[in-house]
Order: structure tokens, then sequence, then C-alpha cells
């Protein structure tokens, strides 16, 4: 996928630069794109590595399991399931609770193991609830975005969590609303 | 609003105080747990490296041939009634398609337009509320070895749909 993007957006930057006679330009701002990765691979470094560290206590620490004690309620009335075994609600329930946390790569593993179960037991619309939800990215702590804005001289780099919670909670609801709607009503 | 602002702001080092509290009464090395968690961050960020180069390479191309101008000239009617403003529409359009390539752009976007700037906080708060839908969905098929429901996709992109649009009012409402 991404080799095409690539292809194609420097496809297009050619062809405009050709059009629009600037094509100097172009090959120069090629060099200052190599730049500015740079740049932006420094400014989230810093706060990166803190909020990993911070990922790995949460982990280790018993603040993840604990959380995931919590979640069980409302995660299965959203998926749907009503009865599930241990290992399957354990997986899903690690799963969300990074997610919330803002730890990415800690969520995929558990997440693609009760994908696995999900699969195994044929539960279709359990499974695609589940990657609705995955996909839908329903964050306490936007990690990543926050360590962008800190790098780019944000007063108050968390401020836009409320605006986070709003939007991907409607974004959730319209994904969730509509499967729960089209699985019900279109058999 | 302002409480909710200020809880926010101080949530991240409540957690990792927290976090680190929870941890002592496990294991007593908590230093070393963090600093081997962070030495996983560095990973991360060194792999993250070669493919914003390339990305940010061709994204500034972009710009600089005039094609992201006319793209937005096209789609002007759309983003004006929709409030969308301009310099975000690529990290508008690229979202869903590419974890990397949307990081990039809304790098790109917040430092060019200012973090604090509406562009740039409609960048931020669009790509933490939103995934690389197709690669996700992709991946979770694969894993469980069955297709998804058929609705799967469509419902999924109607999220990402409303995200965009509830990002903008929700960045003009609380900010501006």
């Amino acid at each position: 996928m991404l080799s095409y993007i690539w292809i194609g957006m420097m496809a297009a930057a050619i062809v405009f630069g050709a059009v629009n006679g600037s094509l100097e330009a172009v090959s120069t701002a090629a060099l200052a794109g190599a730049e500015s990765a740079v740049k932006l691979t420094f400014s989230i470094a810093g706060p990166m590595l803190l909020w990993s560290g911070a990922a790995e206590l949460m982990r280790r620490g018993g603040l993840l399991t604990a959380l995931s004690g919590w979640v069980w309620r409302p995660i299965s009335a959203m998926l749907g399931l009503r009865k599930a075994g241990r290992d399957l609600r354990e997986n899903i329930c690690a799963n969300f609770s990074a997610n919330l946390l803002g730890l990415g790569n800690a969520a995929t593993p558990p997440g693609l193991k009760a994908a696995e179960l999900l699969g195994g037991q044929n539960k279709r619309s359990a499974l695609s609830r589940l990657i609705i939800l995955n996909t839908a990215s329903v964050q306490l702590i936007p990690t990543t975005v926050a360590a962008l804005r800190a790098g780019y001289g944000a007063a108050s780099p968390y401020d836009i969590c409320p605006a986070v919670w709003l939007t991907s909670g409607a974004a959730l609801l319209a994904a969730l609303g509509s499967a729960v709607l089209i699985g019900k009503y279109a058999k | 609003m302002r409480a909710l602002g200020t809880i926010s702001a101080i949530l991240p080092v409540l957690i990792l105080f927290g976090a680190s509290l929870l941890s002592v009464r496990r294991c007593s090395d908590v230093f070393t747990v963090f600093t081997k968690g962070a030495a996983d961050g560095l990973q991360v960020v060194v792999k993250l490296l070669p493919t914003l180069c390339g990305l940010l390479c061709a994204v500034e191309m972009l710009k600089a041939s005039g094609a992201l101008d006319f793209l937005a000239e096209c789609l002007l009617p759309v983003t004006e009634l929709l409030g969308i403003p301009s310099d975000c529409l690529p990290l508008f359009l690229l979202r869903p398609f590419s974890g990397s390539a949307s990081l990039a752009l809304a790098g790109e976007c917040i430092a060019s337009a200012g973090a604090d700037s509406l562009s740039g906080r409609i960048a931020a708060v669009l790509m933490a509320s939103s995934e690389t839908t197709f690669y996700t969905a992709a991946v979770y098929s694969a894993a469980s070895g069955m297709k998804p429901a058929r609705y799967t996709m469509l419902c999924a992109l109607l999220g990402d749909l409303t995200a965009m649009l509830v990002s903008v009012y929700a960045v003009k409402w609380l900010f501006f």
C-alpha cells in the first residue's frame, strides 16, 4: 500500500512541478523533507521514550491488569458477547485497556490473539465488532500525538484530550451503532 | 470544561507516578523496568526515521509542486461546507490508508501551522481519534482466519468519516 502511495505522491509532484515550472523547487523540497524527518523524529523521541518507560511500568506493576478487570462489562456489551472463556476474556480486556492508555504496541498482540480465538469459535459478529473497536481508536491518553505537539512547542500538549475523547467517542458510536443496526436488520 | 482540561493535563503524570508506585510493591528495581521500556521506545523511534524520511520527502515535493494547492482548490466546495482547513486536507484523505504517512502529514501540519493553531489542533485530534483502518482490519481478519461480516469495513469507515467531521467541530467548539 505504502509503495503505491509514495510513488503516486512523487509522480504527482513531478507532473505538477513540470506544469507549473517549479521542478527546481520540488527537488530542493525533497531534501528539505528529509531534513524535517530528522527534526520530527528528534522532537517526538523524548516523550515517546518517557511514555514507553511508563508503559513498561504499567505492564509490570499491574496497572494494566487492574484496568482489564474493570472493562469487561462495557466491552462484552459492546461486542455482544455474553459468555466468553477466560482466555478470550483476558485478551480482549488487555487489548482494550492498552488502547485506552495509548499503548498501541501493547494492544496489538492480545488483540490479534482475541481475533484468533473468535475466529476459532466462529463468532463472526463479535469479530467484526472487535475490528471496529480497534479501528475506532478509543484512547484516554493520546501519547504519540501529545509527543508530536510537545515537540512543536504546544503550550499544554495534553489539552487536546477532551476534544479527542469527544471525537473518538462519536466515531465509536457511529461505527458500532451502525454495525449493531446492520447486524440486526440486514440478514 | 476548564476542569476537564486541567485533569487531562495532569493525567499523564499521575499515571506515570501511579504506575511506578504500584511497581515498587512488586519489584524493587523500578527504575530498571522504566529504562527497559524506554529502550523499547527508542527502538520504535529509530525504526520510524527511515519511513518518515521517505514520506516527508514526498510530502514536501507535493507542497512545492503546487499539487496540494490544486487539490485543495478542487475540494474547496466540500471543505468550505464542512469547515475543514485546507492545510489539514492531505491528512484527512490519507488517514485510513497509512499510519506512517498520516503521522508525517500531521507532523507537517502541526509544524507549519503551529501546535496551538486551529489546523494544528484539528490535525492532532484527528490523528489521535482515528486509526489506519484498512491496515488494522486486514491484520485482524488475517489473525482470525475467517472473513468478518461484510458490513465491517463500511461501519469502520463510517467511524472514520464521523471522526473527521467531529474533530473539526470539537476543536472549534473547545478552543476557538
